[in-house]
């Protein structure tokens, strides 16, 4: 059976003893050190790992006393767990020293082991999280059991090579030049799929994504995707112009596959309207139904009541402005029936079948809901049994009728 | 000053708030004619007009109402003439026929020319023996074609006068415009089996004293009066209107008629009117449907000297192939408009319009 460990050692502040990367450091906060403990693949649960821990922890505590350091923060697998940083193990060492809170250090030694059978693979790391830099490392190999303790004597014999060589300035850290340290995209929408140059980086989480980090240069171009199952992709080019990108996505849009509008028309006033649109293409291409009728008043003592029934199938288009503009414009053409039934007139119902030329529909988004307003191109065929003839259908006065009405989509 | 200058603010309000109600009333008017309201009963003439058109794809349709003298709204009749064609094959043969009606649109009978040589056409009337006289044919009043009148091409009005019927054209019949209007006076008096009118007075008269210069006259519909007086419509295509003229019928009869008036501008009526799609002419004026469709009812004094009395807009239907027509029976409950929409083959009737 393989089980890894990992052991995470130590975050020392020693910027009193590293003159070419501490500068101008306060002495009492260069003897700071924050110890790490955790295990690379998660894996604390071995009958041992305490101990490992605990053998680990007590030898560096030695080994920085030995240089007039002090152990200041000690962070374990649990603790590193608490701040959220749970990582596929190849990213693991990494991530743990980039977002862990360093709290007043600013140089750090890491130490990451890797338990296969009996043998434990432990590699010491010195950080500076102010450049987020490696400076230095040792890596040994170790054997379980009784042995473990020689076996972490002499790597942390190693170690002190590397300490040694800290405390005497003989690492220097400098600040990358040119280099994009970090890449944050926010926006979109909770849950929306990241990509960049092609490439999956993450999901939006609380409103943003730290981007795992991928060397680019200030001032390179790249592709921002963002997508979400039910809701329109954005796609942009973005330059990186600085050194901390912050990539703001607009909200991402839901993708309308229904609506449905109620609506009212200027020749048929005492009336009202529903109508349902089924997205073939969300927000572009779509079938449409609609139905209107009239609610005629008590009629004239000599007259007869006459209710319009209105229905019409048409297909429509957006035109000119995408899914994200405020104000949008669709057409659409079709067919219909103004069915026009006396009132106890049985079986002779006026059917004026006609054709939807088009219907200019000018759109006011807001949301889900949308405003809009249309002329009425319809022809009428003069088919059957009909009141109005072929003609344009139009008000008494000549004028094409006008439309307005409510829409909400989901 | 200040006065003077609310003033203007309220006048200037009030033609906006009119402009507005004006351009909202256009706006929001429906498409639909008021009188559907008024559909009072419907008749399907597929069977009966598929039997006349025998195959043939495509008929002309002419509606017309007739009233009995005395104004009897059981004798008025709804006359639908149906002239089927081929264009593909065209022939001389003629294969109109008359679908007679009572004014509740029971089928009564349809009606053939006596003969190969007759067609149905203008005069609709019923005559002086209360048969109906169409074009040249002469029907019982059940619809049995019996004769036909002698002289053919009168195509004009019809009247009756005591025992008489007395038809109107233009002189010469024929003639698509002109200034002399042309009449024949027939009775029963000839004893023939079945009973054929005979001719018994004719002449003629001109319209105006002086024709000079004038593009000639079209009879539109003639009418007679309680009081002896007949009222013509005419239309006078060179100056785009309508004119009427009334007179008395025994002046026409007795030729003491110079001209029915003195000269062009002498005419009682003058309406402004390119030619006209329809008109049918009753005692109180004329309905004229225009040729953009539209509907209007102008109207006269019954009786007296002729005048005016001013028009009103019913209502438009573009669709020129619907025909339709009026019948003014002498109570207000017999007041209707049929309408014969050809493609449906339904014919409605309307008891306002």
């Amino acid at each position: 059976m393989t089980r890894a460990i990992g052991i995470g050692v130590a975050l020392l502040l020693l910027s009193l003893l590293l003159p070419g990367s501490a500068g101008a450091q306060d002495t009492a906060e260069r003897r700071r050190v924050a110890l790490v403990v955790s295990s690379i693949d998660g894996n604390t649960d071995t009958e041992d790992y305490d101990l490992i821990t605990r053998v680990f922890t007590s030898g560096i505590d030695e080994l920085l006393a030995a240089y007039d350091l002090e152990l200041g923060t000690v962070l374990l697998d649990e603790q590193v767990r608490t701040a959220g940083i749970e990582l596929p193990s190849e990213r693991r060492v990494s991530r743990i020293l980039g977002e862990l809170d360093s709290g007043d250090t600013n140089v750090v030694i890491g130490v990451f082991v890797l338990n296969v059978e009996d043998e434990l693979f432990t590699q010491f790391v010195l950080y500076d999280p102010r450049v987020n830099t490696v400076l230095g490392g040792v890596l040994t190999r170790l054997r379980r059991g009784m042995n473990v303790f020689a076996g972490v004597e002499s790597a942390l014999e190693k170690f002190d090579a590397v300490v040694r060589r800290l405390v005497s300035g003989g690492y220097f850290a400098e600040e990358p030049q040119g280099l994009v340290e970090s890449i944050t995209v926010r926006g979109a929408g909770e849950g929306a799929e990241i990509s960049l140059v092609d490439r999956v980086v993450g999901r939006i989480r609380r409103g943003e994504l730290l981007v795992p980090y991928v060397q680019y240069e200030i001032g390179d171009p790249i592709r921002v995707v963002a997508t979400k199952p039910g809701y329109h992709r954005i796609e942009q080019a973005r330059e990186l112009e600085e050194r901390i990108v912050v990539l703001d996505l607009p909200r991402m849009k839901r993708k309308t596959r229904v609506d449905i509008a109620a609506r009212w028309t200027t020749t048929m006033v005492r009336g009202a309207g529903i109508a349902a649109r089924f997205h073939l293409n969300p927000d572009v291409l779509f079938l449409s139904f609609e139905q209107y009728r009239t609610f005629e008043p008590e009629p004239a003592p000599n007259a007869r009541p006459v209710y319009y029934y209105d229905y019409n199938l048409g297909i429509g288009r957006y035109l000119l402005f995408d899914y994200r503009s405020p104000l949008r414009l669709h057409l659409s053409v079709g067919a219909g029936v103004i069915v026009s039934d006396v009132g106890g007139l049985d079986g002779r119902d006026y059917a004026d079948w006609y054709l939807v030329m088009g219907d200019p529909t000018l759109e006011l988004q807001l949301g889900r809901l949308a405003l809009f307003a249309r002329t009425d191109l319809r022809y009428a065929l003069g088919l059957g049994y009909n009141a109005l003839g072929r003609v344009w259908i139009r008000s008494r006065g000549g004028f094409v009728p006008l439309t307005a009405g409510v829409r909400w989509s989901w | 000053m200040v006065m003077n200058g609310i003033r203007a603010r309220l006048r200037w309000g009030m033609i906006a708030v009119v402009a507005l109600v004006t351009v909202a009333c256009d706006l929001i008017g429906s498409p639909f004619p008021r009188f559907l309201a008024h559909t009072d009963r419907a008749v399907d003439l597929s069977g009966a007009i598929r039997a006349i058109q025998d195959g043939r794809p495509a008929a002309d349709y002419t509606l017309r109402t007739i009233s009995a003298a005395g104004g009897s709204f059981e004798r008025s009749r709804v006359l639908l003439l149906v002239e089927p064609f081929d264009e593909a094959k065209p022939d001389f043969g003629y294969r109109g026929r008359l679908l007679i009606l009572d004014p509740d649109l029971d089928v009564l009978v349809t009606a053939a020319p006596l003969n190969s040589l007759d067609t149905f056409g203008r005069p609709f009337a019923y005559g002086h023996d209360g048969r109906i006289l169409v074009s040249n044919s002469i029907l019982s009043p059940e619809g049995v074609t019996e004769a036909s009148l002698d002289f053919r091409g009168f195509d004009g009005p019809a009247i009756i006068d005591a025992e008489r019927t007395i038809v109107f054209s233009l002189s010469p019949a024929g003639a698509s415009a002109g200034n002399r209007i042309a009449w024949r006076a027939y009775d029963s008096s000839s004893g023939a089996v079945p009973r054929a009118w005979a001719n018994v007075a004719s002449g003629s008269f001109p319209i105006i004293a002086d024709a000079e210069g004038s593009g000639g006259y079209r009879i539109l519909g003639a009418v007679r009066n309680d009081q002896g007086e007949v009222t013509f419509l005419l239309s006078e295509p060179s100056r785009q209107r309508f004119v009427a003229a009334r007179v008395e019928i025994a002046a026409i009869l007795d030729r003491g008629l110079d001209s029915l008036v003195s000269g062009a501008g002498a005419f009682a009526v003058s309406v402004p009117a390119d030619r006209p799609l329809d008109v049918h002419i009753d005692g109180a004026g004329f309905f004229l449907r225009l040729r953009d469709g539209w509907f209007e009812r102008h109207a006269w004094n019954p009786s007296g000297a002729l005048s005016y009395q001013g028009k009103t807009r019913l209502f438009g239907d573009r669709f020129f192939d619907r025909a339709y027509t009026f019948l003014l029976g002498s109570a207000v409950t017999n007041r209707y408009m049929y309408r014969f929409d050809p493609n449906s083959r339904i014919l409605t009737r309307y008891t306002q319009w």
